[in-house]
């Protein structure tokens, strides 16, 4: 094979050079587009589909440039064009396949958020809760005695809910019994009392909003006054 | 015939020309490096894939635009991008064997290599300075592991342009055309999935 090469061989040194300068320049294209919008007239940011476009464009003209010369495929045999191609393309289709996919995971990017906010929540803050509770419409159904706008009474009152939240359920503490009277209501109902709790509630409120409520729910005791509140 | 039997009589020359079907003509060599490459070629894929997957879902930061410098990046590709051109003429030179040529620029390829070493160095050690890390963060632990795996593909093909730079000076060149080839693919191949990596993490970053 050796001695077939120095026979039949032609060297391509200015080819080489050519290739070069044309990749220097794609370079040099890309990144002053991006660097220098203005050069070309473009405000800032308004041309990003073009942009990107022209991004791609020019980072497949360098690949297809570097395989077809540097590597020599389009003189070589066609067989080894087949070789690399078919990695390219099962490399290629599993990016798109995997891109796409992930796109049909809408909770993703939710539960991101919520992950997020949730490094970030406070320790619940009673007075904040009191506000939340307000807010939030718990006063149509709840009475609370010292909460004059809290009049409801489709719901249970909930004066000293804090000191008996605790022994309401076997195993749960008086933090979780709270979180499971909003969340799955149904899973423990006050005597006499049907489920009538607004459904999504937790939904409706941020994290750190939900964490103020429980504080609050929490801190109610029997003869609390506004003042404990202020 | 079976094909054990075809690559047999293709080895040993006898009647080169009678079996069309089973020879392919390549040198072994170099069938196996195109073959190694399309395979590296799923290897790139699946990491570049996995950082774009989990592109913009960093809890906490450094985030992309925070660390990545576009002026640094763009002369350390343009030195990889040119060690191409220096990888070809090595390969050209060899081929004519002109040996004390084909020595100085499979010396500045590797060269140029090492240069891209450094600028990754320095990039690497400048992002730990900044705070990320590879547990920093989703961007810090599939930019690491991507951009270090690439490095490392450098650092091999460094190694290796070194060990023919060495061997001209001791080994009979006059065989080795289609192995420093085979060298020649694999330092493109480095190339290639960088002018990707370029674009797709540095470049697309600050549209």
């Amino acid at each position: 094979m050796a001695h077939e090469h120095e026979e039949h061989f032609h060297s391509h040194v200015k080819l080489y050079v050519f290739m070069a300068i044309i990749l220097g320049i794609a370079t040099g294209i890309e990144v002053s587009v991006l660097m220098w919008p203005d050069w070309f007239g473009w405000e800032p940011g308004s041309m990003s589909g073009f942009l990107l476009f022209s991004l791609y464009f020019l980072a497949v003209i360098k690949f297809v440039l570097v395989v077809a010369y540097f590597m020599h495929l389009y003189f070589d045999n066609n067989l080894l064009t087949g070789f690399f191609a078919s990695g390219l393309i099962v490399a290629f289709g599993t990016m798109i396949a995997m891109i796409a996919l992930i796109g049909y995971q809408p909770s993703l990017q939710e539960s991101f958020a919520r992950a997020k906010e949730a490094q970030s929540v406070k320790k619940g803050d009673p007075k904040v809760g009191m506000k939340v509770f307000e807010s939030k419409g718990c006063i149509a159904c709840h009475k609370i005695a010292f909460m004059p706008s809290a009049v409801g009474a489709v719901g249970p009152a909930l004066d000293g809910l804090g000191e008996r939240a605790g022994s309401r359920v076997e195993g749960l503490n008086a933090e979780a019994y709270l979180k499971q009277s909003i969340e799955n209501p149904a899973a423990f109902l006050v005597e006499s009392y049907g489920n009538l709790m607004t459904p999504g509630l937790k939904d409706s409120m941020s994290a750190q909003e939900y964490s103020d409520l429980i504080a609050f729910l929490g801190s109610l005791k029997e003869g609390a006054t506004a003042d404990n509140y202020k | 015939m079976s094909h054990a039997a075809a690559i047999a009589t293709d080895q040993h020359h006898d009647e080169p020309h009678h079996e069309e079907h089973f020879s392919t003509n390549i040198p072994n060599k170099k069938l196996l490096w195109w073959s190694f490459l399309a395979s590296d070629c799923m290897f790139f894929g699946t990491l570049i894939s996995t950082y774009l997957l989990y592109h913009g879902k960093s809890l906490v930061g450094p985030y992309p635009a925070d660390v990545l410098s576009i002026p640094v990046t763009t002369v350390s590709s343009f030195v990889l991008l040119m060690s191409s051109l220096l990888m070809a003429l090595a390969v050209d030179a060899i081929k004519r064997q002109a040996i004390p040529e084909f020595r100085l620029w499979v010396f500045l390829t590797a060269f140029f290599g090492a240069i891209f070493l450094g600028f990754q160095s320095y990039e690497f050690t400048e992002f730990y300075h900044l705070g990320l890390k590879l547990q920093t963060n989703l961007f810090g632990s599939t930019f690491f592991t991507m951009t270090g795996t690439h490095g490392l593909h450098v650092t091999v093909g460094v190694i290796w342009l070194l060990g023919w730079f060495v061997y001209s000076f001791f080994g009979d060149m006059s065989d080795k055309a289609t192995d420093i080839e085979c060298t020649g693919l694999y330092w493109h191949f480095v190339d290639i999935v960088w002018i990707i990596i370029f674009t797709v993490i540095y470049l697309v970053e600050f549209v």
